[in-house]
């Protein structure tokens, strides 16, 4: 199924599956594979932040590295500005990576500890043989402005600076080529709590100016609800719910979303109070051996018959005639 | 930084980085540390006693002098003469010039095939990576002296053969470090994001990779040119190495080797053999010094 077509698309994922091999013994034979990304597909429109959740292991950090083909995808199609990125060759892909830039977690080792922050920002555009070296001078200290750097920082090195001050150098190089796709891999999660908000911030407020389009991977709910406009929700490889962010947070058609949105807490006390967590039952199963059927169905407190065998397809429920689907991979959805 | 209510927007007014670069630091640290500085002292000294061998000469380090040999120091020989009255201050300053350029040419090389073997077997990893180091494995598990006697025999004994044979031989310990690091490092996710940029595999080992580990071979450099210059001093003193009549701290020892000249005439090997010791002394403190310097952890 497909998303109606209010938006340009700008990136089609279709199918994507990434398996890395389990190899045994001595000869290394192939035994099994983990299957981190396991048929994926989904619509990236232009301009719009898509939030992709779920728990530790889930395959969301393995789709957004999968995108831009920093992991090589063991089939699918990528669908991005009219190629599809997964069967590039090397020399092209290259070429193609200034239009797609990705912002890391870890602002510690995201950087060469060897490098001046100048040379760090100013790397992609030498790479891409953008402007003349003065021309590229100028868009560092220009793209330092941009992220809320002092641009007479050029010359420091990465240890010198905070978390978040990293994360701003990091976010400077993911933009100097002017990519229209940043995947920011938890762009947030390493930062003291207090700075978190602004590096998310100056996130949204670049999307306005540049036009950017984000796929942001993340397991913090609250970041996600404040700056995503859709979200898609994954558990084992697969997505199993995904719509505008409002309707997935407030009216939750999958039984794993439910309980995972059951889990953020509230600031109100009184509402906290009143709040009950679903707490799911057993451990996430194997995704090397996934479970027959609906890959929840073990640990899912409306699994029926038909869940242990038929495996849900994504399917439209609720959505608005006029915008886009909210898809739910479940048989019992409507009940949900 | 402390966790405060927030951190100001305006980067101007956040914490100054201090703006030392990484090798001021480096710098500093160095020169805390009394035996590296000591032994650069003591090493500048013998360089440019090297360098300036030809001045400082009072004989020539080669010509015969039969009305004086085996002379005891004294004035008009200051560290006497050998068996065949060569002055022997004179062919010192001159040994010199041979045994440290022996020392940085093969290290030179040893270096270079070790960074080159190191580098791409760690960045590669996988099967390249098994092949290359099963490779370095059997070059450091032949038996070196063995090896060196052979090619020291095919090619002829000189002192670029010496150099040659001594680099060739030393690099499977640096390739190792190297490759040790190269994993490491490939793992960070700066190479990632390198990657992500679109650069290709050698830039990334050239700009990325191997300026983190500059540190770790330049130590590791220091210990093979002491370990070299041994190696030289052995070799010459097997006869294998640099060839009569030049001069090298190792031949000048190999030559004092009889039994009457250890009793009757020490000067002959208390000589090269002090310079031996304090260059390999030296260059193993200077790289002693810079280990604990270049390593970031180090807090002093």
């Amino acid at each position: 199924m497909r998303t109606a077509e209010h938006k340009d698309v700008l990136v089609r994922v279709e199918d994507l599956k990434v398996h890395f091999p389990i190899l045994r013994g001595l000869l290394k034979r192939q035994v099994g594979a983990v299957r981190a990304v396991d048929g994926v597909s989904f619509d990236l429109f232009q301009g719009e932040t898509l939030g992709l959740v779920g728990e530790s292991g889930c395959g969301k950090s393995t789709t957004g590295l999968a995108m831009l083909r920093l992991l090589d995808p063991t089939s699918g199609r990528i669908v991005f500005g009219g190629r599809d990125v997964a069967s590039l060759d090397q020399r092209e892909l290259r070429a193609s990576r200034k239009h797609m830039q990705m912002v890391f977690q870890d602002p510690y080792s995201s950087l060469n500890p060897r490098m001046t922050v100048g040379s760090i920002i100013i790397e992609p555009l030498n790479v891409h043989k953008i402007g003349t070296p003065a021309e590229r001078r100028g868009r560092v200290q220009e793209l330092m402005r941009l992220v809320g750097l002092n641009p007479s920082f050029i010359n420091r090195y990465p240890h010198e600076f905070s978390g978040g001050q990293r994360q701003r150098i990091g976010l400077a190089r993911a933009l100097a080529t002017n990519p229209s796709l940043i995947v920011a891999d938890e762009p947030i999660s390493a930062l003291d709590v207090s700075i978190q908000a602004q590096v998310v911030n100056l996130m949204a407020d670049l999307r306005g100016q540049l036009g950017l389009t984000y796929l942001m991977v993340s397991h913090d709910l609250s970041m996600v609800r404040y700056i995503s406009d859709r979200v898609a929700v994954m558990y084992l490889g697969r997505i199993v719910e995904l719509g505008r962010r409002d309707p997935v947070f407030d009216t939750p058609r999958h039984p794993y979303t439910r309980a995972l949105l059951s889990a953020i807490p509230t600031p109100n006390p009184k509402r906290e109070r009143e709040r009950r967590r679903i707490v799911l039952q057993g451990d996430v199963p194997n995704p090397a051996n996934p479970p027959s059927g609906c890959r929840f169905h073990p640990r899912c407190p409306l699994a029926t018959d038909v869940c242990r065998e038929a495996d849900p397809a994504l399917r439209n429920i609720g959505g608005l005639p006029d915008g886009p689907p909210h898809l739910v991979a479940c048989h019992h959805a409507e009940n949900v | 930084m402390i966790a405060t209510s927030s951190e100001p927007l305006a980067a101007g007014a956040e914490p100054m980085p201090t703006g030392e670069s990484l090798w001021a630091k480096a710098r500093k640290r160095f020169f805390r540390h009394k035996l590296a500085v000591l032994g650069l002292v003591v090493l500048t000294v013998l360089v440019l006693m090297a360098v300036l061998a030809p001045l400082i000469e009072r004989y020539s380090p080669i010509d015969l002098d039969l009305g004086s040999m085996s002379q005891a120091p004294s004035a008009a020989h200051w560290l006497g003469t050998d068996t065949t009255g060569r002055d022997v201050w004179s062919r010192i300053v001159h040994a010199g010039r041979v045994s440290l350029s022996v020392g940085l040419v093969a290290v030179s090389i040893s270096t270079f095939i070790g960074v080159l073997i190191g580098g791409i077997s760690g960045y590669a990893a996988g099967k390249v990576d098994m092949a290359l180091m099963r490779f370095t494995d059997i070059v450091m598990a032949f038996p070196s002296l063995v090896m060196i006697i052979t090619i020291a025999s095919v090619l002829g004994p000189s002192i670029y053969n010496t150099m040659l044979v001594i680099g060739i031989l030393t690099w499977p310990g640096i390739a190792r470090l190297v490759r040790g690091q190269f994993l490491s490092f490939r793992e960070q996710q700066f190479v990632l994001a390198a990657r992500s940029i679109g650069v290709t595999p050698f830039q990334i080992m050239v700009r990325h990779l191997f300026p983190n580990v500059v540190g770790t071979v330049t130590v590791a450099a220091t210990f093979g040119m002491a370990n070299a210059i041994l190696q030289e001093a052995s070799l010459s003193f097997l006869g294998l190495g640099v060839q009569a009549p030049t001069p090298s701290w190792g031949n000048m020892l190999q030559d004092a080797q009889s039994h009457a000249i250890l009793e009757g005439t020490p000067w002959l090997w208390i000589a090269p053999g002090l310079m031996i010791a304090l260059a390999v002394l030296s260059i193993n403190f200077i790289g002693d010094g810079l280990r604990d310097a270049l390593d970031p952890r180090s807090v002093h």
